[in-house]
């Protein structure tokens, strides 16, 4: 059965060191890991050492990684569904059509349905192939919308099918024809909004949520976590990641330090069901003897 | 004979139950699929969807539809107008 992790959490705590680091410690498991980048920034790349890109591409015998590109998922939907059209329609309406499709690529929304798309693809297509699938995901916002969209889009599905089968029993009286294409795709892709939404709820799924051990990224895992419990959505594990050595003795750093493990203890009194690891901060730059140092520490 | 014919043809048309029937069906079904078209593409009212996208792949069956739906709502006169016609009530 396929392992499902989200890694999210406030720009720049470090989730991609994480979930790169979490993906090579499955791999020491031996398991078969997918190593998948949703952040429009992509940085895996730069943590592995390796240029990734938006195909599959294979980086120890048993890792594997992609960094998708909403843009040219985007793209390819677009230009499939033009193909489509230049089949059936006069190059007039043609050419409306095309200014509408031009327009979509561009709409808000796009990028993120169709980011969404080829997740639930990967999901569901390589769940045979590998054992672990690590997801590296943007900025809070992003992921919570990403982890709820399936439930928003069955409800926008549910409405549109009740409606277009209340026109096909009226066509259907009037003894028109009875097979209506437009029905059957919405519900193939409520169909596809249910298995995603099975998959994301289910129990192999976890979500992870990484901070520092500062007042603003506490504020917003705060948030996260009332938003995710509001949507009954479970946290697997809360990391608090860059935290500062206690034995330094400096001055400075003491008062630092003690503001930490007061972040610290809040967050382990206020989430006492939930793990919660912590890691210390190196002192050195991200690359691949560090990103060991920090498996071991997982 | 004139006279009988036009009784008949009368009796006819007031009870033909099965046109009006048939209207009032055709009725609904253009109320429908405008309704429909407003749901599936409100993006051409400016509004914006989470379902837009997904829209999209829909186009092919429904572009034609599309443009005769908004030549039929710019064209709309008058929505009292329209349900006066709806209750069979204009002259």
């Amino acid at each position: 059965m396929l392992k499902v992790e989200f890694y999210g959490g406030k720009g720049g705590v470090g989730k991609t060191t994480l979930s790169t680091a979490r993906a090579h410690y499955y791999t020491k498991l031996g398991k078969k890991t997918l190593l998948v980048s949703t952040d429009p920034a992509h940085s895996i790349s730069d943590v592995l050492g390796v240029q990734v890109g938006s195909k599959i591409k294979g980086i120890t015998p048993l890792l594997d990684a992609i960094e998708i590109d909403p843009e040219e998922e985007a793209n390819l939907y677009i230009d499939q569904i033009r193909k489509d059209l230049n089949s059936i329609l006069s190059p007039v309406v043609l050419e409306d059509v095309n200014k509408q499709l031009r327009a979509a690529k561009i709409m808000p929304g796009t990028h993120e349905a169709s980011l969404f798309d080829k997740m639930i693809i990967l999901m569901d297509m390589y769940k045979e192939v590998y054992d672990v699938m690590i997801f590296d995901t943007a900025p809070t916002g992003h992921t919570l919308r990403l982890l709820t969209l399936p439930e928003l889009l069955i409800e926008w599905f549910d409405g549109l099918i009740k409606k277009r089968e209340k026109i096909v029993k009226l066509k259907a009286m009037l003894g028109l024809k009875d097979i209506d294409p437009i029905l059957t795709r919405l519900k193939i892709r409520r169909e596809t909004f249910l298995k995603a939404k099975d998959m994301i709820r289910s129990e192999n799924t976890s979500i992870h949520l990484v901070m520092n051990p500062e007042k603003m990224p506490l504020e917003e895992t705060k948030k996260a976590m009332r938003f995710l419990s509001d949507a009954n959505q479970p946290v697997s594990e809360i990391i608090i990641n860059k935290i500062l050595p206690t034995n330094i003795v400096d001055t400075f750093f003491k008062n630092k330090i003690e503001k930490e493990q007061e972040v610290i203890s809040e967050v382990k009194s206020l989430y006492k069901d939930i793990k919660i690891t912590e890691i210390f901060m190196l002192d050195q730059d991200m690359d691949s003897d560090s990103l060991n140092r920090i498996i071991d520490l997982l | 004979m004139k006279f009988l014919e036009n009784i008949a043809l009368f009796f006819k048309g007031a009870l033909n139950f099965n046109r009006k029937a048939y209207e009032l069906i055709e009725k609904d079904l253009r109320q429908e699929e405008d309704n429909f078209l407003l749901a599936a593409r409100a993006d051409l009212l400016g509004l914006n969807f989470p379902t837009m996208y997904y829209m999209l792949e829909l186009l092919p069956y429904m572009v034609e539809d599309e443009e005769n739906w908004i030549k039929r709502m710019v064209k709309r006169k008058s929505i009292w107008e329209e349900r006066f016609s709806d209750l069979d009530m204009d002259p």
